[in-house]
């Protein structure tokens, strides 16, 4: 899934953002989605937050949940949001936060979005939907090459993108070999480990 | 001032509409006219008391009011009498006399072979109207436009409320009809006849008009026309008919004219965002068509150039 230009309403006329008029509605966006974050944290609160934390079996776990929607535990094990208006909400909120990165290639916007904490508790529904969570992982994946590579630090940016490579092929169910990580100690000598990590 | 040229807004050249014709028109040129706020008055008076009388009163008052609308097309004459209806919840059967045939007057002859007579079977309508047991209303439209046998049959059942086995004496009768000048097929009514109805001629009146668009809620750019069109210098002389609004022009290049129905058009037509000049002269006709449209077309630009421009994120709720 790869995110839609951002809507900015023009006399109440929608109008997709350019790249090149990103500049032009920057502070309205930027004001619209941080806003749109707290509104977003703040429903979710009001409407799926129980007074007390329950107990759900998923499969041979068990989960201790202060939710009472939102989302729903389903005994097979697989979690999802039950509500469609919040995954509506979620979808659209967090297609124009990936816009940032992947279509305006916004990284400090998108940084100041990342260091807000109604997000990150937001992040908890967002790894229920498929779709969602493989949207920002783009994003931040984004987010991370385009930051490291400004560093200049080869050494740096190498062993991150190794540990991205690792957490992809576990993610997509790929068991990864260890030994194809790049590494390197406090000295910048390369560090070398064996084994093999498999898939959940 | 018939068919001159004249300049209208927006230098749109316009040609003059023929309504001096009024004071010529040998159908209504003694009748006092009267407004359609005036028509509704006074049949709202006529209509409130028949709702209350018992089945031979009714037939005593209906039998000495029979009406007869005299009146331009498209200036609310059929609308006025429904919509009493409606009030008073009185039905109205209305019969477009125009379309129909003498025969679904006074009944097709049947031959009653035993007898060696003929009888006259009336047409479905009239019996099933029978049935009503509201307060009925008949009201027949274009009745001055119909074939002469048909209108001569509707003018004795309108007058005697009673034609061969039709009987409608209890209830109102009320027809109208086009002037002569109006250019349609129009027969001229004679006096001997003429002289039994009650006549009101209705003509059209901006000023009326506009008040009822609002009560109704008629775009607001409709209204704001008539009312910069009544504000103006009325181009035929006429104050309350000015031309810009009103003109059924002979020589109007297209059959689309500008009446109180045709604003009613536009009034949706904005309203659904069709404003085209083609949207626009197809409800309204060439000449008053162009005028209101580049009158609109201004409006807007003015209206654009004013409004602030707000720019807005909007989040989606839940």
């Amino acid at each position: 899934m790869y995110p839609k230009p951002i809507n900015v309403y023009v006399n109440d006329r929608p109008v997709p953002v350019s790249t090149e008029d990103f500049g032009k509605y920057r502070s309205v966006i930027i004001d619209g989605i941080n806003a749109q974050i707290k509104y977003v944290y703040n429903r979710a609160k009001e409407k799926f937050m129980a007074p007390v934390s329950t107990e759900i079996r998923i499969g041979s776990y068990t989960v201790k949940t202060n939710l009472k929607g939102g989302l729903k535990f389903d005994p097979s094990g697989e979690v999802y949001i039950d509500d469609p208006a919040f995954l509506e909400a979620l979808r659209s909120l967090f297609n124009d936060i990936a816009a940032l990165m992947l279509i305006y290639h916004r990284t400090d916007e998108f940084l100041s979005m990342l260091q807000t904490p109604e997000l990150w508790a937001l992040l908890v529904f967002v790894a229920a939907d498929e779709e969602l969570t493989d949207m920002f992982t783009q994003a931040e994946l984004e987010f991370f090459n385009s930051t490291w590579k400004k560093t200049g630090n080869t050494k740096e940016v190498e062993m991150r993108e190794s540990i991205i490579e690792m957490l992809l092929a576990l993610r997509n169910g790929q068991s990864y070999d260890l030994s194809r990580l790049k590494l390197y100690d406090d000295q910048g000598k390369p560090v070398k480990l064996t084994g093999k990590l498999e898939p959940y | 001032m018939a068919n001159e040229e004249k300049v209208g807004l927006a230098g749109t050249k316009m040609q003059g509409c023929q309504y001096n014709l009024w004071a010529s028109d040998p159908m209504t040129a003694k009748a006092p006219q009267i407004t359609p706020a005036q028509l509704e008055q006074r049949l709202d008076v006529i209509f409130s008391k028949l709702n209350n009388l018992n089945g031979a009163e009714a037939f005593e008052y209906t039998r000495l009011l029979p009406i007869f609308i005299f009146g331009p097309p498209g200036i609310g004459k059929s609308q006025i009498v429904e919509s009493l209806g409606r009030k008073y919840n009185v039905n109205v059967e209305t019969y477009i006399a125009s379309t129909m045939d003498p025969t679904q007057v006074q009944g097709l002859p049947f031959p009653n072979v035993k007898n060696k007579t003929t009888e006259w079977f009336p047409d479905q309508r009239w019996v099933s109207s029978k049935t009503e047991k509201r307060t009925m209303v008949y009201f027949f439209d274009e009745l001055n436009m119909a074939p002469p046998a048909t209108q001569a049959a509707f003018y004795r059942l309108i007058l005697e409320g009673r034609l061969g086995s039709i009987d409608i004496s209890h209830a109102l009768r009320i027809g109208a009809g086009n002037r002569i000048s109006d250019y349609y097929n129009v027969q001229q009514m004679g006096l001997p006849l003429a002289t039994r109805f009650e006549i009101y001629v209705m003509r059209p009146d901006i000023k009326d008009w506009i008040s009822w668009a609002k009560k109704k809620g008629l775009n607001r750019y409709v209204i704001e026309y008539a009312e910069y069109v009544l504000s103006t210098e009325p181009l035929n002389g006429n104050p309350n008919e000015p031309d810009r609004w009103y003109c059924i022009n002979p020589n109007e290049p297209s059959l689309a004219r500008a009446t109180p129905r045709s604003w009613e058009r536009v009034s949706q037509l904005l309203n659904i965002g069709l404003d085209t000049k083609e949207d626009i002269i197809g409800a309204l006709g060439v000449y008053p068509g162009m005028a209101f449209e580049s009158w609109y077309r201004s409006k807007l630009d003015e209206e654009n150039k004013s409004k602030k421009t707000n720019i807005e994120y909007k989040g989606r709720g839940f």
